[in-house]
């Protein structure tokens, strides 16, 4: 209990400090911070263009007084900071929304950083240094180009076409062109470092680790509303990616695209095969989580947007108020099962599914209205840009943080699902349905070891 | 001091939790405003009673007040409530009634446990510093330590 009141006495603190000093704080800097600094933004501060440059956030701030609602308010203002720090420019100059292509977007931030497959890599061997092109398969290489992303994931477990290894109802996600949903999990240098230095990514460096695995923590700036220079220590930050190929019925002005080649690993030795194969695609993105952790809340901060095009809720399906198009799900289909795997056998190589199966979503829990009205402010200030197209789903974040009796710290929301990432999982039921700080409370190394919160040390080799 | 307010001070003195373990003030599982909800349907004017009871006594005094000194109807009432935060279970005070007799019916005493919510904030698990079986947020190998003390868990 001392834990979380002089917690919130802290918070306290800061959030008066914040009311007093706002006028003090700089959002007229032209560039987006560099990612390994945050900084604080006041949670009081107004949704306007200013904000599209104030950076990554170090951490939520809050106002008083310090109900679930005002908290949750400042976890979801800070989520939205952050979506915006992320998808900026990586040139380090560009506003969000003013790049070159297509509505003003442009390569993320986030597409310098290493994804999974390069960093816990199949022999074992060290990644290569921070900032090194990813390893390219060898049946890609014919197809790369300079720019391109190779992504492979076909489901949220990277394992998920194998029949031994399905948790809850886990399994593929069908685009209405009949197109396979394609995942990505990437981190940020802090937790790269960190992995490397601890030789954590690979089987016999998870052995030797005799005390806890200990991702570092964002720090805060020392006097955050009172130095406009003041900066603090990006903490770790893992974010996971979905996407769908940009096909018939999509518009480019709609997505974050990704010009990628699209790696399906060979599977064998399961109830079915797959060929190793590899081809060029445009992918748009549907879906982005995020987690970043603080010093004071040691369960992470889970924030999770969906682009808007997704499903419907199921309260707007019984209600009949449909939009004409969705990306996973149709309208039309009166008789569609909702919210069910595709049939088995489930091989990307075979694509538009077979027998015009498609993914028929609905969106279970819906979103609160403090979450609609949070993205609207924002949706407004990235207007004419890609990214007006996207929406926080919720973030969720630990309401007792480092109990001693709960490792999950009561997070709230209780539960929290995307459509894109938790599809089939949906729903309230404890222990089953998606819960981003209950799920990966789960997490080990190879070895057993509580990993952090992060279930990538288990892809160790 | 609002119904919720004297329900949890009433339901502190009952079970012997701190107040602040029962209903934080940041509170997204909400399970008391389940078992308030539960205890006003079946037992409405009897649960105002209640309630009007634990506004106008000293914690200090007030479970005994409810058990000793406000007449059997609160009493097996005040029953009804310690088992729902203890086992998210429901038995009426009308069946308490009937089994709290030298020689009790041979048959289990009825019970409900009201959701899959009520059963996993059950305070017997906590209580015995463990876990419902099924939901249990600890680390894998916990087992392989002891737990933590029953004062983080109850705060008595």
């Amino acid at each position: 209990m001392r834990h979380k009141y002089l917690e919130m006495l802290r918070r306290a603190t800061v959030a008066v400090s914040a009311a007093l000093l706002s006028c003090t704080i700089d959002h007229g800097a032209a560039a987006p911070l560099a990612p390994q600094n945050c900084n604080v933004t006041a949670p009081d501060t107004p949704v306007t263009p200013a904000l599209l440059t104030s950076g990554l956030p170090c951490k939520a701030q809050f106002v008083s007084p310090f109900t679930l609602e005002n908290l949750q308010h400042g976890f979801d203002f800070y989520s939205w900071l952050t979506f915006l720090a992320l998808n900026s420019p990586n040139d380090g100059k560009t506003v969000i929304g003013k790049g070159h292509s297509v509505a003003g977007d442009a390569p993320t931030i986030w597409e310098t950083w290493k994804d999974i497959d390069s960093v816990m890599r199949a022999d074992g061997s060290p990644p290569t240094s921070w900032g090194s092109p990813t390893p390219i398969p060898a049946v890609c290489k014919d197809l790369f180009e300079p720019g391109m992303a190779v992504v492979s994931m076909v489901g949220k477990t990277p394992n998920v076409l194998s029949a031994i290894s399905e948790p809850f109802k886990t399994g593929p996600l069908i685009d209405q062109n009949g197109n396979y949903t394609r995942f990505d999990i990437l981190m940020n240098k802090t937790m790269f470092d960190h992995i490397v230095a601890n030789q954590l990514y690979n089987k016999i460096g998870q052995k030797k680790v005799s005390g806890v695995v200990d991702f570092p923590a964002a720090t805060v700036p020392k006097k955050p509303f009172v130095s406009k220079t003041a900066l603090g220590t990006v903490g770790s930050i893992m974010i996971k990616l979905a996407w769908k190929v940009m096909g018939p019925g999509d518009s480019l002005a709609r997505f974050h695209t990704l010009a990628a080649l699209i790696y399906t690993k060979p599977v064998a030795g399961t109830s079915m095969s797959v060929k190793e194969t590899c081809h060029k695609a445009t992918l748009g993105l549907v879906g982005m989580h995020i987690a970043h952790k603080f010093d004071s809340d040691p369960e992470w901060i889970w924030s999770s947007f969906e682009q808007v095009d997704n499903v419907p809720s199921q309260a707007e399906v019984e209600a009949g108020h449909l939009n004409a198009h969705y990306n996973y799900f149709n309208p039309n289909c009166s008789g569609c099962k909702v919210n069910e795997p595709p049939p088995r056998p489930w091989d990307p190589n075979v694509q538009p599914f077979p027998r015009g199966f498609r993914s028929q979503i609905t969106r279970v829990i819906p979103l609160s209205d403090e979450s609609i009205g949070m993205s609207r402010s924002f949706q407004a200030i990235l207007r004419g840009t890609v990214w007006e197209n996207y929406m926080l789903v919720s973030t969720q974040w630990p309401t007792d943080a480092g109990s001693k009796t709960d490792p999950t710290g009561r997070p709230a929301p209780t539960f929290l699902a995307n459509t894109t990432a938790e599809t089939y999982i949906q729903g309230t039921v404890p222990q089953a349905s998606s819960n981003c700080i209950g799920c990966h409370n789960n997490a080990t190394t190879t070895t057993g070891k509580f990993s952090d919160f992060t279930y990538i040390l288990e892809n160790a080799h | 001091m609002s119904d919720m307010d004297n329900f949890v001070k009433l339901s502190a003195a009952l079970t012997g939790i701190d107040p602040t373990k029962l209903a934080p003030s940041v509170d997204p599982i909400n399970i008391k405003q389940e078992f308030f909800d539960k205890a006003r349907t079946e037992a409405g004017p009897t649960f105002s009673e209640a309630l009007t009871v634990a506004g106008n006594t000293p914690a200090n005094t007030l479970g005994d007040v409810l058990l000793n000194q406000s007449g059997e109807d609160l009493r097996f009432l005040c029953r009804s409530i310690m088992l729902l935060w203890f086992l998210g279970q429901w038995i009426t005070p009308g069946d308490l009634k009937r089994y709290a007799v030298p020689d009790p019916p041979a048959s289990p005493i009825p019970s409900l446990v009201i959701s899959s919510k009520a059963y996993t904030q059950g305070w017997i698990w906590k209580v015995a510093q463990a876990h419902p079986m099924g939901d249990s947020n600890w680390h894998f190998g916990y087992w392989n330590g002891p737990p933590p003390s029953l004062n983080d868990f109850i705060g008595a």
